[in-house]
């Protein structure tokens, strides 16, 4: 019920961008004043998967000046979808959601997507996750999460793709 | 015959003070009574008493006045039921401090009649103290696995409630500026002599304008959605402190950030003070320090709320609020935290007993006597630190938990 109700947006999303990942020069999304800067196609997109739909509803508006955020229902979904368009550069996941974990998720990601910057945002209790492998997370961010700190996780995970590390 | 009836006699006398001197190492009271309440025997008696008169004499003397009449009746039932029974019960110890046992009472039997009760008593003061101390460590636990629970709940609605207000904001900003572009235009067409369809609707927006108040709205929406956005992040900091505070005990100590966990523990005890009390604090910068953060912070709490509850009394009578204040500093190689209030003071005649376990000068239901005990034990037995205090009547009262900043072990590993 939930999942189906957040992925056709989703997909519609990604059919509407349908442009190769973001390449070149790391974009900068956190310095960006925001006004009258609203194109799509200067954006760079991003992928967030969480259990929640109100989280991704709410990330995709707060966010929709700076990326373009493409959401997933849970780490099936994301993984499904990913099959179909692995074209981004970063991608945030949650930790506790029914199913596959975050951490699970990240491995599948850096297994079969490499390239792609790992995000976690998550509540209390998923830290050690990320302190324990921080090889599968680039940054660990707490729930609640401040704008400004996402921002700056994404700009920093976009310079990290950007530097073609991965 | 004679000589038979001597060496008799010397013979019961010696069985009787070997059976004696057995009696006296046994761990606890032993007591027989005959079925007037004459004390016929006694293993051994509290200091303050001197054997040879205690016997013969009536048993309840000894036990506490409020206690009699429950007691009596169990003893005559004895009588009549010959069955034995099992309860605790406190007594006043040498020094007026409270003693906790749990006694046997049962029929004594001699030629298959009931001649008296047995009783025997033995002392469960320590057991007791470590039940409660176990209690609230259990409490402590569950508490923590609830905070950490609740703490996760909360965060959720707390990241989609801020990110759509952060949207909120902008969005306002956005459809203002627009507003704003609209307006200009208004006054531009009303230059230009507009045809009678356009000045009705001009007219309608300028009446729709002042039905919606705008100047006011431009001013206030804003405001309002920052009140939301400051209020989100109090919520968080409360949030995010309880977990801390509440964080699972680890085994070992850890290198702590004492401040923090002051702050975040005067953060989540602010609902016992902030009527009461103004807060100041004092927190100077310490290095880590090594100890189990969550007993520290129960200590602090425990400090915290006592001190509410001392200002609480001045306020009370005369609804002026005090001061609470709360400090850290480093003194060589000890961190010293202050605790201190504005309330009464100690008055003299309890200052030895404020530390016992259950001693307690609240109201039934208020206080469990159990909060400086269970800080002193936690202070002086687990961390090997000190907890003292300075008094004035009608002044105050403040605590100093002396901490050694290296844990308890380096510490003792130190002295060697």
């Amino acid at each position: 019920m939930r999942s189906s109700a957040v992925r056709s947006p989703s997909v519609g999303r990604i059919k509407i961008s349908g442009r190769p990942a973001a390449s070149g020069a790391a974009p900068k999304v956190s310095s960006s004043t925001g006004s009258g800067d609203t194109s799509v196609r200067g954006r760079p997109r991003i992928l967030c998967v969480d259990d929640e739909p109100l989280v991704l509803k709410s990330m995709t508006a707060s966010l929709r000046k700076h990326v373009e955020v493409v959401s997933a229902n849970g780490a099936a979904e994301a993984l499904e979808l990913l099959e179909k368009d692995p074209g981004f550069p970063v991608v945030i996941s949650d930790y506790r959601m029914p199913g596959m974990d975050g951490g699970a998720f990240l491995a599948q990601v850096r297994k079969r997507f490499p390239s792609i910057v790992r995000l976690l945002l998550s509540g209390a209790g998923a830290e050690s996750v990320a302190l324990d492998n921080p090889d599968l997370v680039f940054r660990f961010l707490s729930k609640p999460c401040a704008r400004e700190t996402l921002l700056q996780a994404l700009d920093d995970a976009f310079a990290r793709g950007g530097a073609g590390l991965a | 015959m004679i000589d038979n009836r001597v060496e008799t006699e010397t013979e019961l006398l010696r069985s009787r003070e070997l059976l004696d001197a057995i009696l006296e190492y046994a761990p606890g009271f032993i007591m027989a009574i005959d079925e007037h309440g004459k004390l016929l025997f006694i293993n051994r008696v509290l200091p303050q008493h001197d054997r040879k008169k205690v016997i013969g004499s009536h048993w309840l003397q000894y036990l506490p006045p409020d206690q009699h009449d429950s007691l009596q009746v169990s003893f005559r039932a004895i009588f009549e039921t010959g069955a034995s029974k099992t309860y605790e019960t406190s007594v006043a110890g040498p020094d007026g401090e409270r003693v906790w046992l749990t006694t046997h009472m049962g029929p004594m039997r001699i030629g298959g009649r009931i001649a008296g009760v047995v009783l025997v008593a033995q002392e469960i003061t320590e057991l007791r103290r470590t039940q409660v101390e176990f209690a609230a460590a259990q409490k402590m636990a569950a508490v923590g696995t609830l905070a950490a629970g609740i703490a996760h709940e909360i965060n959720t609605p707390v990241q989609f409630v801020g990110d759509s207000l952060q949207f909120l904001r902008e969005g306002m900003h956005d459809i203002l500026t627009v507003v704003d572009e609209l307006e200009r235009v208004c006054r531009l067409v009303t230059q230009e002599s507009p045809s009678t369809t356009i000045r009705a609707a001009l007219a309608s927006v300028v009446k729709a304008e002042a039905a919606a108040d705008l100047p006011y709205l431009r001013e206030n929406v804003p405001q309002a959605l920052d009140r939301c956005v400051d209020g989100l992040r109090r919520v968080s900091g409360i949030v995010s402190s309880m977990r801390e505070f509440a964080h699972p005990a680890r085994k070992e100590m850890a290198p702590v950030d004492l401040n923090r966990a002051i702050t975040n523990t005067l953060t989540i005890a602010r609902n016992e003070y902030v009527h009461l009390a103004e807060l100041e604090t004092d927190l100077r910068e310490l290095p880590l320090v090594t100890c189990h953060v969550d007993q520290i912070n129960q200590v602090v709490l425990n400090l915290v709320v006592n001190a509410a509850h001392a200002i609480g009394d001045v306020f009370r009578s005369t609804g002026v609020k005090g001061r609470l204040t709360v400090g850290t500093r480093m003194d060589g190689e000890d961190v010293v935290i202050s605790v201190g209030d504005t309330g009464t003071g100690i008055p003299e005649a309890i200052r030895e007993h404020i530390f016992e376990p259950f001693f307690t000068t609240k109201d039934v239901g208020k206080g469990t006597g159990q909060g400086l005990a269970l800080a002193w034990t936690l202070v002086t037995e687990k961390h090997g630190g000190t907890l003292s205090y300075e008094t004035a009547l009608g002044k105050g009262t403040t605590f100093f938990v002396r901490l050694p900043r290296a844990g308890k072990l380096q510490a003792l590993a130190g002295i060697n």
